[in-house]
């Protein structure tokens, strides 16, 4: 006879499913993948809103088919050779400025000046009303007109029709944008959108020579027409020049967003392989059930196809149960994150397709196949004779065959989550070192309690010693968890805090830059008027370091991404004839301050990711000169304190030509809440950045980052709490019958129940201690060593570890051993013979 | 006619000091409708000779055949479709399983076998074992006299050509287990079904046709 029909198998399979649901192993087993795909499909949810966002506004990404940039104006010849090609062009400027409204309010927004065309791609979205029903701009702001964000309408109470200081211009707010094509890159936006016409810009003063500003020329025509143009940009070989086309999007932000899914995703990751070995735990629970149900079944008759058939239907719906509910799960989950990472995001996130339950699905499925299916195959493959002698040994599946399909399901997981294997081998290994670290310290600290005279410790570690390997498991998997949440609890408290705490009260607090040649005098005595003293005014000068010595920038390329970036970039360039005092020199001499020579002082750090090493030549492309010099000495820089610092300085004799504006830091005290104010009025062209509120942000934007990645963790935290489960529930047979045989020798219920209560304590108190004490030190190490700043160690969030750590294990723990106090010691032996 | 023949029948383990022989040459003959006892002390191959008349494990040699099968030949789905139909058990420990209630147990090697009034059938047997009021209750709620009877109810639902009983009333009090073991006998002879009983009790034995005696292996 063959395998009985399908129908017989879904039947038989379907019967046992209902009644065995019921049981902890099988309970475990859900809420560990119901976990995984919780944790997968939140993240996967948010990745794509978030991937949705960039495709909807790719087609407009760069409201034309193409763009040049570039630090330097766009020359008319590079118009005419657009032109040229039949292309329609127009030009865009951007740059930081400051607005003032009528009560003399300030704020820092992006000005975007732009050509008559703009947009030639898309279309700019405004509004009249704040938040009413947008309607398409037809044209560009009228002359005297602004179109501004609505962020900036809040913070300066603007209505349309309401008045706003513009460098030397009164401009009048004529509409809020809704929408701008062009904008999509800026998903960290700083600050908030002005859009103004070019035909103010001249008027306005706000631009002068070496201003910050980037400058675009947009193109959009025929594919051929572009890609002659492109062609005809890259032969002009102009260091300054950037092309970009819609494929080639916005890059950084791309990174950027990757990098951010990625973390997320190594988050979730984490608690995916702790909910790993709560499957493979519940797995072998299952498991020995099974052997028995699987004899029995096919002394009856049952083909092994057909036990196989239904071993194979029960985890299919347990994984659909599994991935069903951990998709609403993570559906709902995502929306915090959304939340919690809303203040990044321009627009409002779309609503998300179903395509990450098919993660979510997959991941209930590859966590079954990789943890439980090695013991459950086996438990089919367990002898029949076994309905005649039960003591026959438990066929129990290789370790290594475990391990391997756990790893190999773990590999496909995370490459799906992070697409990036080598991340994930190291998240694997990295994941695995801890837990054997934590495993070997808990022994460690076991033996350590055992050698105790104590009677409270020895009698509290009775039942840790007749399961040491159990228990180390246990603590291990419970303190990841909770070493994951702690240590990004310090981040978000502790190394923030420590950080901005040990910010000196006089640090600068101002940046002033775009300070023209001629305004330098004049901003001098206004600060030394307004009592501003101590501060310097800094040449600053665009340039592009184009070679170092005879090798041109990007030949031979960097290994590391950041030194390729920073030396590919313009840079701000300085000239001192006079070292400063809070830069050492900490390789070759400062120069002579009546040097004649061309020469260069370069900041340690970047000389060393960049290659540039004493006695080299740097050639710089300022403008449309190239300017070279001999490197003469590095620079050790405190980026901490504040001040304005360049990476590379020349002498007055290299730089003094070139055109420069000037930047300077400053402290302002609190009560001079009017100084911007009067210096936007009396100098229109400067731009006053204020310090205090980019730390906020940044430090807001950090905060907010490591709580979403801590709320991932939280998945992590009850993965651990699910193993520990897992694991007791795997002891608790072994403990019915300790239990029954202590009964049965005379202890009371009430000695066996504190004697559990105690062994409880006993491993959450390892767990938190552990926890606690590495998450500290890795903490202090962080912060001493990495930001070199002073380390305030903090005993509350130290004890909270410790007492979550014993809170989490005996409330799990004691609650699911209770049931062995209940049981009648003769039923348990009975049951055991 | 021979139900079951069993030529020059051994079966040998690994040990941990070599091989282990449990069974050696033994051969073997019942015809239809006959009940045999194996009796004999612990240890000496009973519960392995039951085993492999069954087609439950597999000899190291020799032959079985059973119902002209050659159970020896056959792998186990093949070995497991002989016992679908043909075959029914009543074990020691009764092994009912614990997530199936008592109708759902009796229900099982029917649904096996895709019998379409498994149900009915099921029903009928509960009644003739008198647990018709318990049909819905899992094992763990009915007494070990109860679980038996069950399983009698089981083993007779497919109307088996042979019943291979092995220590049916090891778990049961006297009394309990003399009554299982009247309510067997009965469905026997009702169901002109032959019998191997694996039993160390010589009341039990006693009421066979034919009484075997495995000593170390071998049949005496």
């Amino acid at each position: 006879m063959s395998a009985q029909p399908l129908a017989v198998s879904i039947a038989l399979a379907w019967r046992q499913l209902q009644r065995e649901f019921r049981l902890p192993e099988y309970l475990v087993l859900l809420f560990a993948l119901v976990l995984s795909v919780a944790a997968v499909t939140s993240v996967g949810f948010f990745a794509n809103r978030v991937e949705r966002a960039m495709s909807a506004q790719a087609a407009t990404l760069l409201a034309a088919d193409a763009v040049v940039s570039s630090p330097q104006e766009i020359t008319d010849d590079l118009s005419d050779l657009a032109v040229a090609n039949s292309l329609t062009t127009t030009t865009v400027t951007e740059f930081p400025s400051v607005v003032l409204n009528e009560a003399g309010d300030t704020a820092l927004v992006s000005v975007k000046s732009v050509g008559d065309q703009y947009p030639l791609r898309g279309e700019v979205r405004l509004s009249d009303v704040l938040y009413a029903p947008d309607y398409a701009a037809t044209a560009v702001p009228g002359k005297g007109e602004v179109w501004i964000d609505p962020r900036l309408a809040g913070s300066l109470e603007l209505s349309v029709g309401d008045p706003l200081a513009l460098g030397e211009l009164e401009v009048t707010v004529a509409a809020f944008i809704s929408f701008e094509p062009d904008r999509a890159g800026d998903v960290f936006q700083m600050a908030p959108r002005l859009i103004m016409t070019d035909n103010d810009l001249i008027d306005s003063g706000l631009l002068g020579d070496g201003s910050r500003a980037r400058y675009r020329l947009l193109v959009a025509g025929e594919d051929n027409a572009v890609d002659r143009f492109e062609q005809q940009v890259t032969d002009l070989d102009d260091a300054n020049l950037r092309y970009q086309n819609v494929e080639q999007g916005r890059p950084a932000v791309r990174s950027a967003l990757t990098n951010v899914r990625r973390f997320l995703g190594l988050a979730a990751a984490v608690a995916v392989l702790l909910s790993g070995a709560a499957v493979a735990l519940a797995a072998r629970q299952i498991a020995e059930r099974d052997m028995d149900t699987s004899a029995v079944m096919r002394a009856m008759g049952a083909s092994s196809k057909t036990v196989v058939r239904m071993v194979m239907l029960r985890l299919a719906v347990i994984a659909m149960i599994a991935a069903v509910i951990g998709s609403i799960i993570g559906f709902l989950a995502q929306f915090v994150l959304s939340a919690l990472l809303a203040r990044w995001f321009v627009t409002e996130l779309p609503p998300p397709t179903f395509y990450p339950l098919i993660g979510g699905l997959s991941c209930a499925v590859l966590a079954l196949a990789g943890f439980c299916f090695p013991a459950i195959t086996k438990a089919v493959d367990a002898p029949v004779v076994r309905v005649l002698r039960r003591d026959l040994p438990v066929a129990r599946p290789s370790v290594k065959l475990v391990i391997a399909s756990g790893l190999a399901a773990m590999m496909a997981l995370l490459w799906w989550l992070t697409q990036d294997f080598v991340l994930g081998a190291m998240l694997i290994a990295g994941t695995l070192a801890v837990t054997a670290l934590l495993w070997l310290l808990s022994r460690g600290l076991i033996a350590l309690g055992n050698r105790s005279k104590s009677p409270f410790l020895r009698r509290a570690l009775e039942g840790i010693r007749r399961r040491p390997n159990s228990v180390s498991v246990q603590v291990a998997a419970y303190s990841v968890g909770l070493l994951a949440l702690l240590l990004l609890a310090i981040v978000r408290s502790d190394v923030l805090d420590n950080w901005q705490q040990q910010i000196p009260e006089d640090a600068p607090n101002f940046f002033m830059v775009n300070v023209q040649p001629q305004e330098v005098d004049p901003v001098r005595s206004f600060l030394e008027e307004r009592g501003v003293s101590g501060s310097t005014l800094y040449p600053m000068i665009r340039g592009r370091l184009q070679s170092i010595n005879d090798t041109p920038i990007g030949e031979g390329g960097y290994e590391d991404e950041q030194a390729r970036r920073m030396s590919e970039r313009d840079f701000n360039l300085s000239f001192l004839a006079t070292p400063r005092s809070d830069n050492k020199v900490v390789a070759g001499e400062w120069w002579p301050e009546d040097t004649t020579e061309s020469l260069f002082s370069v900041e340690e750090e970047f000389a060393e990711e960049t290659g540039i090493a004493l006695g080299d030549t740097l050639h710089f492309k300022i403008a449309d000169k190239t300017v070279s010099g001999v490197v003469s000495n590095l620079r050790e820089v405190e980026w901490e304190s504040f001040a304005v610092n360049f990476f590379v300085v020349g002498t007055p004799a290299a730089l003094q030509a070139q055109p420069a504006s000037f930047i300077s830091s400053l402290y302002v005290a609190q009560d001079e809440s009017g100084f911007v104010r009067d210096i936007v009025r009396n100098f229109p062209g400067v731009t006053v950045l204020e310090i205090g509120s980019m730390i906020e942000r940044v430090t807001g934007i950090l905060g907010r980052a490591a709580l979403a990645v801590q709320y991932v963790f939280g998945f992590t935290l009850i993965a651990g709490v699910l193993v520990l489960i897992a694991a007791v529930l795997a002891s608790r047979r072994e403990r019915f019958h300790e239990t029954a045989i202590l009964r049965t020798l005379g202890a009371s219920r009430k000695y066996l129940a504190r004697s559990m209560s105690r062994e409880f304590l006993m491993i959450g108190f390892l767990s938190g201690f552990i926890a606690s004490s590495i998450a500290v030190l890795v903490a202090w190490g962080v912060v001493e060593y990495v930001m070199k700043l002073e380390y305030e160690f903090n005993l509350v969030l130290w004890i909270t570890g410790i007492v979550a750590g014993i809170g989490g294990i005996w409330v799990a723990g004691y609650l699911i051993s209770r049931p062995v106090l209940s049981q009648s010691p003769v039923s348990v032996i009975r049951s055991q013979s | 006619m021979t139900i079951i023949q069993a030529i020059n029948l051994s079966k040998r383990v690994q040990a941990g000091d070599g091989p282990l022989t449990i069974l050696d040459n033994v051969n073997l003959a019942l015809n239809g409708g006959e009940a045999v006892a194996v009796i004999g002390p612990s240890g000496s191959g009973k519960s392995t000779l039951l085993s492999l008349l069954a087609g439950l494990d597999e000899p190291t040699e020799g032959e079985i055949h059973l119902l002209d099968q050659p159970l020896h030949q056959l792998d186990e789905d093949g070995r497991a479709a002989v016992r679908a139909t043909q075959v029914g058990f009543v074990f020691q420990s009764f092994q009912l399983l614990p997530g199936l209630t008592a109708l759902e147990n009796v229900m099982l090697p029917l649904e096996l076998t895709a019998q379409p009034d498994a149900r009915s059938r099921a029903e009928q047997q509960l009644q003739q074992v008198g647990l018709s009021a318990r049909q819905r209750h899992l094992p763990s709620q009915l007494s070990g006299g109860e679980q038996q009877r069950v399983a009698l109810a089981r083993a007779f639902v497919t109307r088996p050509r042979v019943l291979f009983a092995d220590e049916p009333t090891g778990n049961l009090d006297r009394a309990t287990g003399d009554a299982v073991v009247a309510l067997m006998f009965d469905m026997r002879a009702e169901h002109e079904c032959a019998l191997v009983l694996v039993t160390h009790d010589q009341r039990l034995a006693d009421r066979c046709d034919r009484v075997l005696t495995m000593q170390e292996g071998a049949l005496s």
